[in-house]
């Protein structure tokens, strides 16, 4: 077999573009925002991508690792990244300084289906860090509030302390155009005057009309099985439910194999997929 | 463009094959088979009296040339300010014939069929710009296999008679090697070396036709529809041969790192000890390993030795043939013979045949 | 990466040991300079009679704790120590000075010494993590001095050092050796960690075990082979005892699998 030549000439997706962070903004004791620019201001200027997509973010010398991409779709200049420290780069990451520069490639993968969401009702489904690959949708819907219907949100933490994005969920929790209800698992600290308990009680809490409804949803690997026979149990087809799953991942271009859940790459088919979908590949869910 | 000339079939000498590597090391670098210890291995070769044509098998497949068990993708340095550089952008060194640098020298039939499904299988989504670079410049030499190997079953993986990859494929005849010329950079190298290469007669052609499907005949073939092994895993997913495996593996991941059909890899990084300079390197990896599947936070998705085993031949009998139609084994038998529990992959296979229990 | 912080303080100590993991890091002969770049060593016996009280930032402990006045000075180290690094099998596993668990010390003593009156000892040798909270390990008999090497860095970077959670077999077959299980040897490493770059298996010597358990340990699966091979009850448990007698993962399984009582 004679191969293209042509690949040498193209980009090669391994390659990193250095980006700035221009601001760190602490969210939990162990989770940062991390508000980075490229440093190429062209390049800059034509980042774009759809809210659910992640990229390769790295320190040289720490290795990489893929990181949701965190803020809304139409902020320009910047964009942004909420990464708790778990690990060895991570635990880097928050060592880092304001300038710092770190390695990004892609954007990768499969988002959430937003052009399929226009019209229609969406509940938004987010377990701890879990939020974070939501958060480009929620903000998407929220600053294009007429191109969708009713907006339900749904979020459970560990704790009160692990709640990312406190302000704006309080902005959420206050505007009459979204319904928000969350949960913590426990509350050591007596801080807490709302539900105590896994996420899926607040299905308890709320009311989810499965007519023209889109459910996102996002967690831990624990959460979805039981979030998905909550959301089959109200009647919401398999085809308008969205998962966006988690796995290991070296390269995020259907290479290195860590990220494979049947036949699917999570990096390249994913990390985005109708429940649908996933039900057909073996542990998906 | 010229019209391609129908380039007959050519004999080379025994005894000619010195002057060959000789001609050869002197503008490629020449890999092909030695001795290693009681078995054989693929290594450079400087002199033509190293190669022993006559090896079974190796430890490491081909794949190592294509693939290197660790590459520095990315070097970095941090002096004053970081600054990173592609290892890819290194290549661009011309050489010989369209950028060709070395050459595999012997390459039996299976590796050559696990080469082309490397072909295949990285190229589905995006090519891995680092394993097609080296194919482009690599020449490849195939070998007829005229005797069975130990534990291989590559006819019944339809493997035996693949000529898939190879510039030139080579067939034993008495004191010389039958050479099919298979591609253009094949013709090249017997234009290179002219003087050792002839014109191989009507006679020689049908010996050889013979020798191979009398060789075709009395190879041995341990498995029945090997193509049905894929809708045969379903059914045995299940099933208690998975636990049964699980408690003879170590999950040492030996039958991985010698599979030529295997390719995942890890990436982490390299710093030196000057604490300025470093390299983003990727490394053979194995789905046998405990840290697989984890994920940052603790979660392991195939936490204990049998998920692991199963995911082995999944991978390689059910998502391959999905994603490419292929499946991911060639039948070298080389996993069996570096498997330190002796697990056989023809009695793997035949007891998912059997429906795993 | 490199910083204009000062340099960490960082020392070398020895309990019950033949010092081989300090000879190994004196060994490293075209890296020390680089290394003393990056560290005060104040501590090293074995390169330099210089001694420190401490505090330290870094301390490498090798041995084993053998009696009460080396229990002593290992928590003193640890008190002194931000970061207490057990080095070498007889830190991490107990190694060869474990042998003596399970047996009657006072037979080996009398053996070895004669009149042993004066030999003041513990029967059991642990590895240091059940004495004291250990922050890293670097295993094997002695360590390796790359691995020492990739540690420091590590550190130094502020990245988290890797552990190889892969056996031996791993680096084996990446070097092409043949496998000598294959060969009918008794080699443990299938069940053992990687780390030593498959160094035995290269030379033709099945692995001893000396860099500890890996992850997971198929360990019966290990005696089911041994025993195929032809190897004597006795002989698989002085092989799995040889470095490993205070190592759980393996003696747990075997005297399970075995049933011997004093294991």
């Amino acid at each position: 077999m004679t191969q293209s030549t042509a690949t040498r000439t193209e980009k090669n997706a391994y390659q990193y573009n250095m980006a700035r962070i221009v601001r760190v903004t602490p969210q939990t004791p162990d989770t940062n925002l991390y508000t980075v620019e490229y440093v190429n201001k062209d390049q800059q200027k034509q980042f774009n991508f759809i809210p659910g997509q992640f990229m390769l973010l790295s320190l040289f010398g720490h290795g990489e690792a893929p990181f949701g991409i965190c803020s809304s779709p139409n902020q320009t200049g910047s964009f942004d990244f909420c990464i708790r420290s778990v690990g060895s780069l991570t635990n880097a990451l928050q060592n880092l300084a304001q300038d710092s520069i770190v390695g990004l490639r892609g954007p990768f993968g499969h988002g959430w289906p937003m052009e399929k969401l226009k019209g229609k009702n969406v509940v938004i489904i987010g377990g701890g860090i879990g939020l974070v690959p939501l958060r480009p949708a929620i903000l998407d819907i929220l600053e294009n509030r007429d191109d969708y219907g009713t907006l339900q949100i749904m979020y459970g933490a560990r704790c009160p302390e692990e709640l990312l994005f406190k302000d704006e969920l309080y902005i959420w929790d206050n505007r009459r155009d979204v319904e928000y209800v969350a949960t913590v698992d426990r509350d050591d600290e007596h801080c807490w005057a709302g539900n105590i308990g896994v996420v899926t009680i607040l299905f308890d809490r709320i009311t989810i009309s499965p007519k023209d409804t889109y459910a996102l949803v996002c967690g831990p690997p624990i959460m979805y099985k039981f979030v998905m026979r909550e959301l089959e149990k109200i009647g919401l087809p398999d085809d308008r439910v969205y998962l966006s799953l988690e796995r290991r991942m070296k390269c995020g271009v259907g290479h290195c194999s860590h990220c494979l859940v049947g036949s699917k790459f999570v990096c390249q088919d994913g990390p985005v997929f109708s429940y649908k979908e996933a039900k057909t590949q073996r542990g998906a869910v | 463009m010229p019209p391609k000339k129908k380039v007959a079939a050519l004999i080379l000498k025994k005894k000619d094959i010195p002057k060959l590597v000789r001609q050869l090391t002197q503008v490629l670098t020449v890999y092909g088979p030695v001795a290693n210890q009681s078995q054989f291995k693929f290594d450079t070769i400087t002199d033509g009296s190293q190669l022993r044509l006559d090896y079974d098998t190796t430890i490491l497949p081909p794949k190592k040339f294509f693939i290197p068990p660790t590459e520095d993708m990315v070097t970095f340095s941090q002096s004053p300010t970081l600054t990173i550089h592609d290892t890819l952008a290194q290549s661009d060194i011309e050489s010989l014939w369209n950028g060709k640098r070395f050459l595999v020298f012997g390459v039996h039939s299976c590796d050559l069929a696990a080469i082309k499904f490397h072909d295949l299988i990285l190229t589905q989504i995006y090519p891995d710009p680092y394993r097609t670079r080296r194919r482009e410049e690599g020449i490849i030499i195939g070998l007829n296999c005229l005797l069975p190997c130990e534990d291989s079953f590559c006819k019944s993986a339809g493997t035996l008679h693949t000529t898939d990859s190879a510039d030139l494929m080579l067939t034993e005849l008495d004191n010389t090697y039958y050479v099919d010329v298979l591609t253009e950079t094949g013709r090249k190298v017997v234009e290179f070396c002219k003087i050792l290469f002839s014109p191989a007669s009507t006679e020689q052609t049908k010996l050889v036709k013979k020798t191979l499907t009398q060789r075709n005949q009395t190879f041995p073939d341990p498995l029945d529809s090997f193509e049905e092994i894929p809708s045969q895993f379903d059914a045995s997913y299940e099933a208690e041969m998975w636990n049964r495996l699980g408690r003879r593996c170590f999950g040492c991941g030996a039958c991985t790192m010698v599979c030529p059909t295997c390719f995942c890899f890890d990436v982490s990084d390299r710093v030196e000890l000057n604490l300025k300079e470093g390299a983003r390197v990727r490394k053979w990896d194995s789905c046998q390993l405990v840290d697989f599947a984890l994920v940052a936070g603790g979660h392991n998705f195939r936490p204990t030795i049998p998920s692991r085993v199963r995911f082995r031949i999944y991978h390689k009998f059910w998502i391959e043939p999905e994603q490419i139609n292929q499946i991911g084994c060639v039948g070298c038998g080389r996993c069996t013979r570096a498997c330190p529990a002796d697990i056989d992959m023809i009695e793997l296979l035949s007891d998912i045949q059997k429906g795993g229990n | 990466m490199s910083t204009g912080k000062p340099k960490p303080v960082v020392a070398l100590y020895g309990l019950t040991c033949c010092a081989g993991c300090q000879l190994e890091i004196l060994n490293l002969e075209d890296d020390l300079l680089d290394i003393l770049g990056h560290i005060n060593l104040v501590q090293f016996r074995m390169g330099s009679s210089a001694t420190h009280p401490g505090p330290y930032d870094v301390c490498f402990v090798e041995g084993s704790v053998t009696n009460e006045a080396e229990l002593t000075r290992l928590k003193e180290l640890r008190e002194n120590s931000k970061i207490l690094v057990a080095m070498g099998a007889c830190a991490t596993t107990g190694g060869v000075n474990a042998i003596r668990n399970g047996r009657n010390i006072e037979e080996f003593k009398q053996s070895v010494y004669g009149d042993a009156s004066h030999v003041n000892t513990f029967p059991q040798i642990l590895p240091l993590k059940s004495h004291v909270k250990i922050d890293y390990e670097l295993q094997g008999c002695p360590i390796s001095g790359q691995e020492f090497v990739e540690f420091l860095t590590a550190l130094l970077t502020g990245a988290e050092p890797r552990e190889k959670n892969y056996a031996v077999c791993v680096e084996c077959r990446m070097k092409e050796n043949v496998c000598l299980m294959k060969e009918g040897e008794l080699c443990l490493g299938p069940i053992t960690r990687a780390g030593c770059g498959a160094l035995c298996p290269s030379l033709g010597f099945p692995c001893e075990g000396c860099w500890g358990p890996v992850p997971q340990a198929n360990v019966e699966s290990e005696i089911d082979m041994f025993s195929q091979k032809g190897a004597s009850f006795d002989l698989v448990v002085r092989k799995f005892r040889m470095f490993n007698a205070s190592a759980e993962e393996f003696m747990k399984q075997l005297k399970r699998r075995l049933n011997i009582e004093w294991l």
